[in-house]
């Protein structure tokens, strides 16, 4: 089992920008995990994980950042909510959730454009 | 068939909501008791996560977050509107500060509660069954 107490001494070292690097690859990784059979029984303690991690930052993240982090963390409980009663159903929806979000956080940081980067298409 | 107010009967007013594998998250109808307060404080010691249903006048209380706390009152049957983010401190202290809280859509753009009226009515909720308890 994880202590949480624990992880929450580490996570307090951070900045928060740090601390949201860390998020976006914990909901990397959630998505990773939840594709592969072998990975999927950790996908629910890296949620939580992610629900932590939006929690522990309530106090230096900026509002308008927060703002777009409660309803991520309400998404994430949802999603393993659902997971621990039909992984094999909410598979592919939550390894695709949990890759945006994450692409979400790292625009938050202004790492990427984009949450989703569409490829170009051309008409014919 | 067994009825709500057949289940609170048996169970005192009390339901547990199991969220996850460490803790109970405990919904309150009435006067908590000493026993269930000790209970909760076991999760961070000196105070207690709550999510308060102001219109059914419900607290869900011992989570480790409050979403924890959120969930088991939709399990309960409120209404996602209705349900707000408290802590409880012993000392008497009730707090409004929660996550669950940032609802730009219903007016509440931070993690305090901003309405006077809705904290009055978080607070009247959760001293009327935290309040004078042991």
């Amino acid at each position: 089992m994880i202590d949480w107490r624990r992880l929450e001494t580490r996570y307090a070292k951070l900045e928060w920008k740090q601390r949201l690097g860390n998020l976006a690859s914990t909901l990397a990784r959630a998505a990773t995990a939840a594709s592969n059979p072998r990975t999927a029984a950790s996908v629910p303690d890296l949620l939580r994980e992610g629900m932590w991690v939006i929690e522990w930052g309530r106090a230096d993240t900026p509002l308008n950042v927060l703002i777009e982090l409660a309803p991520m963390q309400k998404e994430l409980g949802l999603l393993k909510r659902a997971w621990e009663q039909n992984n094999q159903a909410v598979r592919p929806l939550l390894a695709f959730r949990s890759r945006v979000m994450s692409d979400q956080v790292l625009k938050l940081l202004g790492l990427v454009q984009s949450p989703v980067q569409a490829p170009e298409v051309t008409r014919p | 068939m067994l009825t709500r107010p057949m289940a609170d009967a048996i169970l005192g007013g009390v339901q547990r909501i199991r969220t996850q594998r460490r803790e109970m998250v405990l919904i309150l109808r009435e006067r908590a008791t000493p026993e269930q307060v000790a209970e909760m404080l076991q999760v961070f010691g000196t105070y207690i996560k709550l999510a308060v249903d102001v219109e059914r006048e419900v607290v869900a209380g011992g989570g480790e977050l409050h979403y924890d706390c959120e969930q088991a009152l939709l399990d309960d049957g409120s209404r996602q509107t209705d349900i707000w983010g408290a802590d409880w401190d012993p000392v008497g202290e009730v707090r409004f500060e929660s996550l669950i809280n940032i609802r730009p859509r219903q007016g509440n753009t931070d993690l305090e509660l901003q309405s006077p009226e809705l904290r009055e009515r978080v607070e009247r909720v959760v001293r009327r069954v935290f309040e004078r308890v042991g």
